[in-house]
């Protein structure tokens, strides 16, 4: 059965097709190593887990292998970070929001951003499924993500960004109310919570061609890669959930297949119990990748 | 005897010909006092268009001050060549007579001040709206966008129309937006200054430029500016 598993893999691979990590497969093999905090799973044949070392964990039926991230870690574009966190009160329904930043060597000036949250039922949705992205994932424009987490007068709601990403959680916890998770009556300046830390309002044509000084909003960011997901958790066993791995997020490179060298990804991982918003861990988790 | 007298009074009246509506602009030049007012209000247009193309979706930013302000203003001068443009093809159609006062010099002025007055007022509700939304939002009331782009946008969405389609109508609608803004403007400063109007019509109310031509230039001068505002 083994053998007919990594035969068909085999056989996928020569073909050229690029097999998914499957989150459910992932989490439950974490699972059962009583795993816990941040991992990488990588795909079976990725010629990046040449360079791991012994401590890798492979699940050729599952078609990945996880490894906890080290010093320094090989890139692979099919790479797929899973967080295990600490295990929730059943009577809670588990919301995290991710947020990643990565820096390149070859690339910077990252001026869209992914977002994903799925399609899915939550308690405050039961029976309707989530509006969502198509595909559970989309591109949006950085300004647009500024504009909808800013503070004050500088909020402007983006209505892709209002209701295919944020949604409704319990408040309190296991409650009947509801609030959005881009409520600012409930979470008061929603850009401490969400906001991309050093990246700043890029400025419109117009205001290039008509701004007579630089300014430093001139400036493209510092990083090639932003993503921001919610990871929504409401099942009987240890939570655990998936995340993007780093991508290029400018406009000229979107989907594509580029030879980018990312060489640092910055993670911050909240936990979102109600309007109670708690990081986990100490600080952002910073993961090196190789050259 | 006259033909006419013979004629009766509901007949008469049946005769006479349409007249498409005017703006009504000759109140803002009948005295120095409201010339006066006038000028001074004029430049109200400025700041109502900074906090406008500040505060729509994918607009400049709030410390885009130059830039702004550097739009407004040109779009003041394209209401001055507008209005040259304007008050020359009416020339064309209908040549001015001196004898009665009417001028060339007259229609334009006229056509300045109706199209300053009529982008000023259809620039105040849109900047009203946005000024209302920042409120409505920290009472977690989400509007996207000025009142009537966004209720387009869900009138759109509520006929059953895809977020992608929707996505990519977006000038459209914010360029029906702009003829709302423009001719509601229109008829809410013609009502109030019909109102307002105290005895018989001026000399220069024949110089006024047509009501509906108004809204049709602010419509789509509304438009060009929120455009070049939201441009990438």
């Amino acid at each position: 059965m083994r053998q007919a598993a990594i035969s068909t893999l085999l056989l996928l691979q020569l073909c050229g097709t690029a097999r998914a990590i499957d989150d459910a497969g992932v989490c439950g093999d974490l699972r059962n190593m009583g795993a816990s905090g941040l991992y990488l799973a990588y795909p079976f044949f990725s010629p990046a887990l040449a360079k791991l070392d012994a401590s890798k964990t492979c699940d050729a039926v599952g078609g990945f292998c996880l490894v906890k991230p080290g010093r320094l870690n090989p890139f692979d574009d099919g790479a797929r970070f899973y967080f295990v966190p600490a295990a929730i009160p059943r009577t809670e329904e588990g919301v995290w929001h991710i947020r990643t930043q990565t820096q390149a060597r070859n690339l910077d000036g990252a001026d869209q951003a992914y977002l994903a949250r799925g399609a899915i039922n939550t308690r405050c949705s039961p029976t309707q499924l989530l509006e969502s992205f198509p595909g559970g994932a989309s591109y949006v424009p950085v300004n647009d993500y500024i504009d909808h987490h800013a503070a004050g007068s500088d909020a402007r709601p983006i209505r892709e960004i209002g209701q295919q990403f944020h949604f409704e959680i319990q408040d309190p916890p296991g409650g009947p109310a509801c609030i959005r998770t881009d409520s600012r009556r409930a979470f008061g300046d929603l850009s401490r919570i969400y906001g991309f830390a050093d990246v700043a309002r890029r400025q419109k044509r117009l205001a290039r061609f008509l701004s007579f000084v630089g300014t430093a909003a001139a400036a493209p960011t510092p990083y090639a890669g932003l993503s921001s997901e919610f990871a929504y958790y409401d099942r009987p066993e240890p939570p655990c959930f998936g995340f993007a791995g780093p991508k290029p997020t400018r406009t000229e490179y979107l989907g594509e297949s580029i030879d980018w060298k990312p060489y640092l990804t910055t993670i911050w991982i909240k936990r979102l119990r109600g309007r109670e918003v708690t990081s986990v861990g100490p600080g952002p988790i910073s993961v090196s990748w190789a050259p | 005897m006259s033909m006419g007298s013979d004629i009766p009074a509901r007949t008469r009246l049946s005769r006479r010909r349409f007249a498409w509506p005017r703006f009504p602009a000759r109140w803002a030049v009948e005295n120095t006092g409201t010339e006066s007012i006038f000028a001074r209000g004029l430049w109200l247009l400025v700041p109502l268009q900074y906090y406008v193309v500040t505060h729509i979706p994918h607009g400049l930013s709030g410390d885009d001050l130059i830039p702004a302000v550097t739009l407004s203003l040109m779009a003041v001068a394209v209401i001055f060549v507008l209005s040259c443009a304007a008050a020359w093809l009416a020339a064309i159609v209908k040549r001015p007579d001196p004898a009665l006062g009417d001028t060339l010099t007259g229609r334009v002025r006229m056509w300045v001040v109706a199209l300053m007055i009529c982008t000023a007022a259809a620039y105040l509700p849109a900047a009203l709206s946005l000024f209302g939304r920042q409120i409505a939002l920290a009472h977690d009331i989400v509007l996207y966008g000025d009142i009537v782009t966004d209720a387009l946008t869900r009138l759109l969405d509520g006929v059953g129309v895809d977020r992608e389609t929707i996505r990519a109508l977006a000038f459209w609608i914010q360029a029906v937006a702009s003829f709302v803004y423009a001719f509601t403007a229109v008829i809410a400063v013609t009502l109030v200054l019909r109102r307002s109007r105290r005895g018989p019509a001026g000399a220069a109310a024949g110089q006024e430029p047509g009501a509906i031509s108004v809204g049709l230039v602010v419509a789509c001068l509304m438009t060009a500016v929120n455009y070049a505002a939201t441009m990438d």
